[in-house]
C-alpha cells in the first residue's frame, strides 16, 4: 500500500454551481483551531460550500463536530487566540481578512445570528424594547421612536400576539418559543442577507418548534434570505433545508440535497445516522453507531470516522479521503463510497 | 454474560423467577402536588404542577409519559420516587402504599427497603455525577448506603460496568474523562446498582447525540428483558417514547389527558393535544408518506398559577365547547383500554374511571385506601 500518503487534496464539496449569479456565501478551505494544553486543536478542518440567495443549507452534525465553531468563524466571534485560514466571501467580500471595524458593520447588517437558548441571548435586565431599539439605532440613524416603530414591525414579522404588550415585557416574562421568536427579531434588524441560525429550536418544545420552523420557512420566502441551520437532529433538517451538509469531526463528509442524502445517502456516518433516529411506528431496534466521536485534538491520521466504522479497511485509516462527486450536486469524502453506489444501485 | 453475585440481587431472583404479580407494580392513584409561590409581598399561590394524576404500571412493562416542559412530567417522576413529598393521593408500590400519611418525605427504614426498589436515570449525564468521585465509587454508592460488604461492593460494580457495556477499567475513571454516552451509562449502572424493580428515566436520552441516543435506548432494551425491569419512561420526543414504551401517558398542564396502548395511541390518537404533539413532531420523510393535517397549536402553555377553568387545554383546543369552560372532562374509555380526558367523547354507561387501569383485563379498580 501507499508508503507515504498523498497530501490530501482539498477538494470543494459543493452543489454544482449556479451559472447565472455569484453565491451569497462561499466558504473556501475554512479551518479553525484552537489552541490547548495538547497543541492546537481543530475545530473546522477545510470546510468549503456555497450557498445561494433564498436557500437553506441544514448542517448536520453531533455535539463537538464543529458545526457551532464554523458558524462563529463565519460571523468573527472566536477568540483572538484562534488560528483562522480560508475565505469567507459574502457577497464576494472576505470576511475573514478584513479589519475587525469593517467586520462589525457586516455583523448584523449584512449577517446575524440566532443562538441556540433564547435565555441567554436575551439580557435578562432589559426589556424587549429596549434590546430591540439599541440594535437598531447601532444600524441606522433612526430616532428613538422611530427605532420603537421598527421594533413593533419586527415583532408583527416574527408573529408575537400581542406585540405592543410583549414590546415592554423582560425576557423572564415570555415564555421559551416568544423568547426565540425575539432573538429571531433582533437578527432580522437590518434585514440581514445572510442568517446563521445555531440550533434554534433545540431548546424549544415540539409543537413551539413547529411554528418557529414555519417561520424560518417564511423568512425564507418572503425575504429571500440565505440561512445555514444548524441542527443535530436530521429529522428537523429535513423540514427546513435544501441541501444537507453532514459534518463530522471539523469536516464535511458528505453535501448534497436534501433528497440525495435522505434517499441516497453514502457515507457510512450519514447512514448510521438515519439508522439510529427513531421513526415514527418502528419497532425494530435502531442500528447505533458504536463509540463515540474523536477526540479533535487527537485526530487520526486517515479518515476520522474510521475508528467507528463498519465498512472501513486499511486504506481508511492512511489518508484523509478526498472529496469525491458521486451525482452532480452530491459529493462525499469516503473511500467506500464508489463501492457503495455499486451496492445501492444492485 | 456472567451471573450477578449472589448474596447482594435481592430483588433480582425474585423478579426474574416469579410470574407477574396478579397487581400492578406501581399505582398512582390521584396524586397532587402544588408548589407555593410569592406573588406579592402579601399575596401567595400556589403552582399546581401535578393534578390528580393516575396511572398504574405492570411488571415488566415500560410506562412512557410525554407532554411538553411545564406539563409536569418531571414532577410526577420525583414524586413517585419520593424525591418530593406528595401533598395529595397516594404511590402504591407492590401493594404498599409508600406515602404514610405522617410521613409524606420517605425517611424511615421502610422507605429506604422501598426506595431500593425504585431508581432513577436523571436527564444531564454529567451534572448527575459527583465530578470528584471515582465511577467505581459512584457506582458504589448506593450499595454503601444500604450496608453491602466492601467485598461486594467490588464484585458487583464490575457486574453493573459489564452490564452496562463498560470496560473494568473504567471503574477507576472520573467523570469527566467519559463521553456523554459513557457517563449515562455509569448512570444507569448506578441505578441498578440495588437491583431494583422499577427504574425512573427522566429524560434519560435527551441530552446525548442522536447516534448514541440509539446505543442508550438498546441497553436499556436489553437490560429490562434480562433483568425484568419496570420503567417509567420520561421524554419529550414521540418517537422515542413510542418505540420504548408498552402504555404511554399524555399530560398537560399537570394533568393526564390520554392514556393507551403505545401502538394504538399513535395510529388513532384520540384528544387533540395528543393529535397535535404527533402533528407537530418533524418526520423523517422517505416514504412520502402524507402528514396528519391537523393545524399546529396556537397560543401558550396557560399558567399553572391559575389553570383555566374546566378542561385546561380548552384555550388551545381547536374544538373547544361551550362545556369545556364549566366543568373538567370525566374519564371515559371510547375503545376498550383507551382512556381519554375529553369533552368530545361523552361518558358512556363506564362513568367514575380513572386513568389507572389501562388494560383491557377483569381485574378491579382498587380505592385509595386498599
Amino acid at each position: 500500500m501507499l508508503m507515504t500518503a498523498p497530501r490530501p487534496t482539498v477538494a470543494r464539496i459543493s452543489p454544482a454551481p449556479c451559472t447565472d449569479d455569484t453565491p451569497l456565501l462561499a466558504v473556501r478551505d475554512l479551518t479553525t483551531q484552537f489552541p490547548t494544553r495538547h497543541g492546537w486543536l481543530t475545530a473546522v478542518n477545510h470546510i468549503s460550500y456555497e450557498l445561494q440567495a433564498g436557500r437553506v443549507l441544514g448542517v448536520l452534525g453531533e455535539s463537538g463536530s464543529g458545526k457551532s465553531a464554523m458558524l462563529r468563524t463565519i460571523l468573527g466571534l472566536q477568540p483572538k487566540s484562534t488560528r483562522i485560514a480560508g475565505e469567507v466571501l459574502l457577497d464576494g467580500r472576505d470576511l475573514i481578512s478584513m479589519s475587525a471595524a469593517e467586520r462589525e458593520d457586516m455583523r448584523g447588517a449584512s449577517v446575524s445570528m440566532v443562538f441556540q437558548d433564547p435565555m441567554t441571548a436575551l439580557d435578562p435586565v432589559f426589556t424587549v424594547e429596549q434590546q430591540l431599539v439599541e440594535t437598531i439605532r447601532r444600524h441606522s440613524t433612526l430616532s428613538r421612536t422611530e427605532a420603537a416603530a421598527r421594533a413593533l414591525e419586527l415583532l408583527q414579522t416574527v408573529q408575537i400576539p400581542s406585540p405592543e404588550r410583549r414590546l415592554k415585557a423582560y425576557p423572564f416574562e415570555l415564555s421559551g418559543g416568544m423568547r426565540q421568536r425575539v432573538v429571531i427579531a433582533i437578527a432580522l434588524v437590518s434585514n440581514p442577507r445572510l442568517l446563521l441560525a445555531d440550533e434554534p429550536t433545540t431548546a424549544l418544545d415540539v409543537t413551539v418548534q413547529a411554528r418557529v420552523l414555519d417561520l424560518f420557512r417564511d423568512l425564507k420566502h418572503r425575504m429571500g434570505m440565505g440561512i445555514i441551520f444548524v441542527t443535530h437532529d436530521l429529522a428537523v433538517a429535513a423540514e427546513i433545508a435544501d441541501d444537507i451538509a453532514v459534518m463530522y469531526a471539523g469536516r464535511i463528509v458528505e453535501f448534497g440535497s436534501l433528497d440525495d442524502i435522505v434517499r441516497s445517502p453514502q457515507h457510512p456516518y450519514t447512514r448510521g445516522l438515519l439508522e439510529a433516529n427513531i421513526r415514527p411506528g418502528q419497532h425494530e431496534r435502531p442500528e447505533a453507531i458504536p463509540g463515540s466521536p474523536p477526540n479533535l485534538a487527537k485526530l487520526p491520521p486517515g479518515c476520522s470516522f474510521a475508528p467507528r466504522c463498519h465498512v472501513a479497511e486499511a486504506a481508511c485509516w492512511e489518508a484523509v479521503p478526498a472529496a469525491t462527486t458521486v451525482a452532480p450536486g452530491h459529493g462525499v469524502r469516503c473511500l467506500k463510497a464508489a463501492v457503495s453506489v455499486e451496492t445501492v444501485v444492485r | 454474560m456472567t451471573t450477578p453475585p449472589a448474596t447482594v440481587a435481592t430483588g433480582l431472583d425474585k423478579t426474574t423467577v416469579e410470574k407477574p404479580s396478579p397487581l400492578p407494580l406501581l399505582e398512582v392513584i390521584n396524586v397532587s402536588k402544588r408548589f407555593p409561590v410569592r406573588l406579592g409581598p402579601l399575596k401567595r399561590g400556589a403552582v399546581s404542577a401535578v393534578d390528580t394524576l393516575s396511572f398504574s404500571v405492570e411488571q415488566g412493562q415500560t410506562m412512557g409519559i410525554v407532554g411538553e416542559s411545564g406539563c409536569g412530567k418531571s414532577t410526577a417522576a420525583r414524586l413517585v420516587v419520593g424525591l418530593l413529598p406528595i401533598d395529595e393521593g397516594d404511590v402504591i408500590f407492590e401493594g404498599v402504599n409508600v406515602r404514610s400519611p405522617h410521613q409524606p418525605r420517605h425517611t424511615g427504614a421502610r422507605e429506604k427497603e422501598i426506595h431500593r426498589n425504585m431508581q432513577m436515570v436523571f436527564q444531564d449525564p454529567h451534572s448527575a455525577l459527583n465530578p470528584r468521585a471515582s465511577v467505581g465509587e459512584i457506582i458504589a454508592f448506593p450499595m454503601k448506603v444500604h450496608g453491602f460488604s466492601r467485598q461486594d461492593q467490588r464484585e458487583r460494580t464490575g457486574w453493573l460496568l459489564e452490564q452496562v457495556g463498560l470496560h473494568g477499567n473504567h471503574a477507576s475513571y472520573y467523570p469527566h474523562q467519559l463521553s456523554g454516552g459513557q457517563r449515562q451509562r455509569v448512570n444507569i449502572a448506578r441505578a441498578l446498582a440495588l437491583s431494583p424493580k422499577l427504574v425512573v428515566c427522566d429524560e434519560a436520552v435527551s441530552a446525548l447525540d442522536k447516534s448514541v441516543q440509539a446505543q442508550v435506548l438498546n441497553l436499556l432494551k436489553d437490560l429490562q428483558q434480562e433483568l425484568g425491569l419496570t420503567y417509567m419512561f420520561i421524554s419529550h420526543d414521540l418517537n422515542v417514547v413510542e418505540y420504548m414504551s408498552d402504555t404511554v401517558c399524555v399530560m398537560y398542564l399537570g394533568q393526564a389527558v390520554e392514556i393507551c396502548d403505545a401502538d394504538r395511541l399513535y395510529a388513532n390518537p384520540l384528544h387533540p393535544y395528543t393529535r397535535a404533539l404527533l402533528a407537530s413532531t418533524p418526520v423523517l420523510d422517505v416514504t412520502g408518506a402524507p402528514r396528519p393535517d391537523v393545524p399546529p397549536l396556537e397560543g401558550e402553555l396557560p399558567s399553572p398559577l391559575d389553570p383555566p377553568s374546566g378542561c385546561r387545554f380548552r384555550t388551545r383546543c381547536p374544538s373547544a365547547m361551550a362545556i369545556c369552560a364549566e366543568e373538567a372532562p370525566a374519564v371515559t374509555q371510547p375503545e376498550p383500554g383507551h382512556r381519554v380526558a375529553c369533552h368530545l367523547y361523552p361518558a358512556g354507561p363506564d362513568a367514575g374511571l380513572s386513568m389507572r387501569r389501562h388494560a383491557v383485563d377483569g381485574r378491579p379498580e382498587r380505592n385509595s385506601n386498599a
